[in-house]
C-alpha cells in the first residue's frame, strides 16, 4: 500500500526520453525533484525529493500535507510553472513544458491570483480568449460558469469589490471555462466560508461524475476526506503515505455496530455476546454528527423558515437532531 | 538648414553599412545569447543536459512562432490597454497642462514663432511619450510575476511568444492612440497660438506715402517688395508681438494695391475694401491670415550623377577644388571666391514638368552664407549669379550645350530667399559642335535645359574678394508645398517610432528584471542611443592615430579624472603608470567597447524630426523609413531576446 520514496539521488538528471502515452494515466511523475538554489546556484532547499507519482483517469487525487510539504512544488512543477531539478513529469504523456498540455487543464491557484481591474465577465472572457475560444463560446461559457459559482448579482463589479470567497468562486470559473479534462485545486477551500466549502466539495464531485480528473492540495483533512478517491501524503518534500483513502481510513482490526431503539438490557445482552466471542466492548453511544453537517443543516433550515429557532433542550427540540 | 546629410534608404541599408550592421548585431547576439544559456544550464545539469535544453528551447521557438493565435495576442493586449488607462489618462492630463502653462511663455511673436513652437510641442510629447512608454513596460510583466497573476496565464495555452508580443501590440496600441491625441491636441494648440490678423493702425492718406527713389525709401532702406513705388509710413496694429510694414504697389489699370511685408516668419494677404473713388488711393484695407510660416516645402536637391558629385566646387583658375576654408567655423558650407573663375556647381536630376505642376515658372529657393572680407557698400548684399545648363551626354557627339542668361541675384543670409525662374528663357546660347554659337535664343527649362530633367547650376559669386558659401542643400528647386499638417503627421511618426523602440527594449528587459530595475536600464540604453553619435565622435577622435584629430580631455576615465582633480582638458597627464592605466582603459576598453555597444542601439537622436517642420521643409519620405525600418527591427531583435528570457525564466521561482 505505501510506496514512500527514498530521498532523490544526488545529482538526479532531467530524463526527457519519451514514453508510450498511456490514456488511462493523466499524470506521471517519476523521481520528480525540486530544489530551490540561491542566485548563485547553490542549493538552498530540497522542496520536493524523488516523487513518483501516478493520477489515472477520473479520479480525485489529493495531496496532502503540512505547510512546507512539497504540495503546491508539486502543482507547480506540473503545470510547469517550476522546472524540476531532477526526474520528470507528464501530464496527458506530454512534458510539464508543453504548452499544449495546458488546453485540456483547469487551475486554481492558492489564492485568486486575478486582475482585479477587470469585471467577472471581463476576467471569464480574458481567459476564454487565450483558450482561444470564438465569442459565442466565451459568453455562453461565461454565463453558466457566473451562475454556477453564483456571482450573477457582481457579474460587472471590478474583482477589486469582491470579497476573498467572491474572488475563490470567479477563481474556480476562470479554472473551469475551457471545460478542462484536469483540474488541479490548489487549497481550493482557502478562504471559503463552510457553505461555499460545501459547495466547493460538491462541486468536486460534480467534476469526478462528469468523467474529469481533479488533483487537490490542501491540508485540511476533512475536505479531502469528503471528495478524494485516492491520496498522497506529502511530509518535507517526500512521499510518505499513497492509496485509496477508504483502505488507508478503514481501521481492520475493529468493528462498529450501529443500531437504533435499544434497550438496557439488549445492550447488556449484546455485551455478553461479545464476551463469550473473545471481543470486549469499547463504547456503544449515539452515532455523532460532524460539525459541518450540524451547521449547514441550521443554515438550510434557516434559509427555509425565517425567524427564531428552537434551541437545544427546549421544548421545541424534537429529538431528530 | 536642417539637411546635412542626404542618404537614400538604399544608401543607408546597403553602402552606409546598416544591412551590415544588423547582420552582424544579430551574429553576436545570437552566438552570446547560446552561449550563456549554456553556461547557466550546465551549472543547473551539467554540460551534457545544458546541450540538450539549449537546443530543445532554440527548437521550440519555431512552433511558439508559427502557433501563435491572432485572438490570445489581442486579448494580452486588451488587458496592457486596460491595465495602462489610468496613466493614460494622467499622461494626457500632464500634457494639457504642460500645453495651458506653456500658452503663458509661447506666443505668436519673435522672428519665427512656428520654431519656437514645433520645438517645444516635439521636445514635449518626445519626452512624455518615452516616460509613458518607460513606465507601462518597466512594470507590467514584473507586476504580474510579482502578484502572481501570471500563474493564471502561463498556465493557460498561451506561449511565451505570445506573451511578449501581445504586451508589445498593447502598450503599441495605448501609446498610439495617446501619441495621436497629443498631436492633435499640439497641432491645434500651435495653429490657434499662431493665426492672429491686423488692422490699419490709422488711416493711409497719400502724405503717409513714402515714395522710392533710385530703388531705396527716403530712410536709406531697400523696398520689401521690389515692384512697391511707395512704402506707408502707416503700420499694421501690434497683434502677437508684431507689426507689418506696408507697400503701395501701382497696377497697370491705375489702381493701388497694398501689400504687407514679411513679419515674424509670416506675412498676410491683403485686401483693398475701401478706396477713393476718384484718385482709387486705397483707404481701407482687410488683412488676411498669416501666411507662410506653417509650410513644408518640397525640394529637389542636387544628387550624384554617375562618378559626379551633387555639388562641386572650382578655385579662382577654374580648376577644381574643395572650397576655400574661411576659418575655424561649422565647415558645413564650402566657400567660392567673388570676382574669379571659381564656381560651385549643382547637379540636378528629376526635374520635370509635372512635379511643377506645369507651371509657367519654377522657384529656386537659396539659403547661401557669405563671408565678406571687407565691409564694401553696407546697404548692398553680396552679388551672384547663376547659370543654367543642360546634360551633355558625352556619348552623343551632336548634343548641343545649351546654357541660361545669367541670372544675378543679392544674397540673403539667414533666410530662404526664392529666384523664379521663367520657363521660357530669353537670351539663351545653343552651342553644337562644327556649327555657330547661336545666341539670343528663347529656351525652354524643361525641353531645352532640364532635358530628360537633368540640368546644372553654376553659381558665381560676382563681387571681388567676397565669398559665398554654398552646401549641397544651399540651392534646391522648390517643387510646391505639401500639407504642413501633412508634415506634422510625419514629424509624429518620429516620435512613434522611437516609443516603439522603447516599449520592445523595456518589456524585453522586464523579461527577466524588475520593474525599478527595467525603468533604470531603459533610461540608460536611451540616453546611451542619444549619446550614441556623440560617443562614436569621441571614440573615434581619441581613438585616432591623427594626432591632429585627437580631442582634448581623452576617453570616459582620463575626463573623470580631469574633472575630480580640476585640470584643463589641455594639461598634459602627469606621466607614470596611473596614466599609462586611464589611457589603456579608455583607448583599449571603455572607448571600443562604448562604440561597439553603440551599434547595436538605434540612434535616438536621429528620431528627432522637429527641424524639418520648424524650417518648414517636407520630411522626405526615404528618411522616415529609414527611421520606421530602425525602430522596427530594433523591436523585432528585442521581442525575440524578450520571448527567449521569459521562455527560460522559471515563473514560480521569482
Amino acid at each position: 500500500m505505501v510506496s514512500a520514496t527514498s530521498a532523490a539521488p544526488a545529482g538526479a538528471k532531467l530524463v526527457q526520453t519519451n514514453v508510450d502515452y498511456d490514456p488511462n494515466i493523466v499524470i506521471e511523475t517519476q523521481n520528480l525533484t525540486k530544489i530551490y538554489s540561491d542566485f548563485w546556484g547553490r542549493s538552498k532547499v530540497r522542496a520536493l525529493k524523488g516523487l513518483d507519482l501516478e493520477v489515472r483517469k477520473g479520479e480525485v487525487f489529493g495531496l496532502l500535507g503540512p505547510n512546507g510539504s512539497g504540495k503546491s512544488t508539486t502543482i507547480k512543477l506540473l503545470l510547469g510553472l517550476l522546472f524540476p531539478s531532477g526526474g520528470r513529469a507528464t501530464i496527458f504523456g506530454k512534458p510539464t513544458t508543453e504548452v499544449s498540455k495546458n488546453e485540456r487543464i483547469g487551475y486554481l491557484p492558492e489564492e485568486s491570483y486575478l486582475y482585479r481591474f477587470l469585471t467577472a465577465e471581463e476576467t471569464l472572457d480574458f481567459y476564454g480568449r487565450l483558450f482561444d475560444m470564438p465569442s459565442e463560446v466565451r459568453r455562453e461559457r461565461a454565463a453558466k460558469l457566473i451562475e454556477k459559482v453564483g456571482l450573477k448579482w457582481a457579474r460587472r463589479r471590478p474583482l477589486r469589490e469582491y470579497s476573498k470567497g467572491m474572488t475563490r468562486r470567479i477563481g474556480l470559473a476562470q479554472a473551469l471555462i475551457n471545460d478542462p479534462d484536469l483540474v488541479m485545486l490548489d487549497e481550493p477551500t482557502s478562504g471559503l466560508d463552510p457553505l461555499g466549502t460545501r459547495e466547493m466539495k460538491d462541486l468536486i464531485i460534480e467534476l469526478k461524475e462528469q468523467g474529469k480528473t481533479v488533483v487537490m492540495c490542501s491540508h485540511l483533512l476533512a475536505d479531502v476526506q469528503d471528495v478524494c478517491d485516492r491520496i498522497a501524503i506529502l511530509y518535507q518534500g517526500e512521499l510518505k503515505e499513497l492509496g485509496r483513502v477508504d483502505e488507508l481510513l478503514e481501521v481492520t482490526n475493529q468493528q462498529q455496530i450501529r443500531v437504533e431503539g435499544l434497550t438496557k438490557d439488549a445492550q447488556a445482552k449484546i455485551a455478553e455476546i461479545l464476551s463469550q466471542s473473545g471481543g470486549k466492548m469499547l463504547d456503544v453511544s449515539s452515532p455523532k454528527n460532524t460539525l459541518e453537517n450540524l451547521f449547514l443543516d441550521i443554515i438550510r433550515e434557516s434559509q427555509a423558515r425565517p425567524g427564531a429557532r428552537g434551541i437545544i433542550g427546549s421544548g421545541d427540540d424534537n429529538g431528530t437532531r | 538648414m536642417v539637411v546635412e546629410e542626404f542618404r537614400s534608404f538604399s544608401d543607408w541599408l546597403l553602402n552606409d553599412g546598416a544591412l551590415l550592421t544588423f547582420v552582424f548585431v544579430t551574429v553576436i547576439c545570437a552566438v552570446s545569447g547560446l552561449l550563456l544559456g549554456f553556461v547557466v544550464s550546465s551549472f543547473r545539469h551539467g554540460p551534457g543536459e545544458a546541450f540538450y535544453a539549449v537546443s530543445q528551447t532554440v527548437f521550440q521557438a519555431v512552433p511558439d512562432l508559427f502557433g501563435m493565435k491572432f485572438r490570445r495576442i489581442w486579448a494580452i493586449a486588451r488587458l496592457a490597454i486596460k491595465e495602462n488607462f489610468r496613466l493614460f489618462v494622467v499622461t494626457l492630463a500632464i500634457f494639457v497642462a504642460a500645453l495651458a502653462i506653456a500658452g503663458w511663455f509661447i506666443g505668436g511673436g519673435g522672428k519665427n514663432p512656428e520654431r519656437s513652437y514645433v520645438a517645444f510641442l516635439f521636445f514635449a510629447a518626445q519626452v512624455l511619450i518615452s516616460i509613458f512608454a518607460v513606465l507601462v513596460s518597466a512594470f507590467s510583466l514584473p507586476n504580474d510575476i510579482l502578484s502572481k497573476t501570471i500563474y493564471t496565464v502561463v498556465t493557460k495555452p498561451v506561449r511565451a511568444s505570445e506573451i511578449v508580443l501581445g504586451r508589445f501590440v498593447g502598450f503599441a496600441v495605448i501609446g498610439t492612440v495617446l501619441l495621436a491625441i497629443v498631436g492633435g491636441l499640439s497641432y491645434v494648440f500651435m495653429v490657434r497660438g499662431i493665426d492672429h490678423t491686423h488692422e490699419l493702425s490709422e488711416e493711409i492718406t497719400v502724405d503717409k506715402w513714402l515714395p522710392i527713389v533710385d530703388g531705396f525709401t527716403p530712410d536709406g532702406r531697400r523696398p520689401f517688395d521690389p515692384r512697391a513705388a511707395f512704402e506707408s509710413s502707416v503700420f499694421t496694429t501690434r497683434n502677437n508681438d508684431h507689426v507689418h510694414r506696408l507697400a503701395i504697389i501701382q497696377l497697370p489699370n491705375g489702381a493701388f494695391d497694398v501689400v504687407a511685408d514679411e513679419t515674424a516668419g509670416h506675412t498676410h494677404d491683403v485686401e483693398v475694401v475701401e478706396s477713393d473713388p476718384v484718385t482709387q488711393h486705397p483707404k481701407m484695407v482687410r488683412f488676411g491670415p498669416p501666411r507662410g510660416n506653417l509650410r513644408a516645402r518640397q525640394p529637389i536637391y542636387s544628387s550624384p550623377r554617375g562618378d559626379l558629385a551633387a555639388l562641386t566646387l572650382t578655385d579662382e583658375t577654374g580648376s577644381p577644388a574643395t572650397g576655400v576654408n574661411v576659418g575655424e567655423v561649422w565647415d558645413y558650407h564650402k566657400y567660392i571666391q567673388g570676382g574669379t573663375q571659381s564656381t560651385a556647381t549643382f547637379r540636378f536630376s528629376g526635374l520635370t514638368p509635372s512635379k511643377f505642376s506645369n507651371a509657367d515658372q519654377v522657384n529656386l529657393d537659396l539659403n547661401l552664407a557669405v563671408f565678406r572680407t571687407h565691409i564694401g557698400d553696407l546697404r548692398r548684399r553680396i552679388e551672384a549669379e547663376i547659370e543654367l545648363r543642360n546634360v551633355v551626354d558625352v556619348a552623343e557627339t551632336e548634343t548641343a550645350q545649351v546654357k541660361s542668361v545669367k541670372i544675378p541675384f543679392e544674397t540673403e543670409e539667414f533666410k530662404v530667399q526664392t529666384l523664379t525662374i521663367p520657363r521660357k528663357l530669353k537670351n539663351g546660347t545653343i552651342r553644337a559642335v562644327g556649327q555657330p554659337d547661336r545666341t539670343n535664343q528663347e529656351l525652354d527649362f524643361f525641353e531645352d535645359l532640364a532635358t530628360n530633367g537633368e540640368l546644372d547650376l553654376i553659381v558665381r559669386c560676382i563681387d571681388q574678394k567676397q565669398y559665398v558659401g554654398v552646401a549641397r542643400a544651399s540651392i534646391y528647386f522648390h517643387a510646391g508645398d505639401t500639407s504642413f499638417g501633412w508634415n506634422y503627421v510625419r514629424g509624429f511618426l518620429g516620435i512613434w517610432a522611437q516609443m516603439l523602440a522603447i516599449i520592445a527594449l523595456s518589456i524585453a528587459l522586464s523579461t527577466f528584471l524588475k520593474g525599478p530595475v527595467v525603468l533604470i536600464s531603459s533610461v540608460g540604453v536611451v540616453v546611451f542611443g542619444y549619446s550614441a553619435n556623440f560617443i562614436v565622435f569621441v571614440a573615434n577622435s581619441v581613438l585616432s592615430t591623427d594626432k591632429l584629430a585627437n580631442m582634448w580631455g581623452g576617453g570616459p576615465s582620463e575626463a573623470l579624472y580631469r574633472l575630480v582633480t580640476q585640470m584643463n582638458l589641455q594639461h598634459p597627464l602627469p606621466p607614470g603608470l596611473g596614466t599609462e592605466i586611464l589611457k589603456f582603459v579608455d583607448k583599449q576598453l571603455l572607448l571600443p567597447g562604448l562604440k561597439s555597444l553603440s551599434f547595436a542601439v538605434p540612434r535616438f537622436e536621429n528620431f528627432n524630426l522637429a527641424n524639418y517642420l520648424a524650417y518648414g521643409y517636407t520630411i522626405d519620405n526615404q528618411l522616415l523609413l529609414i527611421n520606421l525600418l530602425t525602430a522596427f527591427t530594433f523591436a523585432a531583435g528585442m521581442m525575440v531576446i524578450g520571448y527567449f528570457c521569459f521562455k527560460t525564466r522559471e515563473i514560480a521561482a521569482a
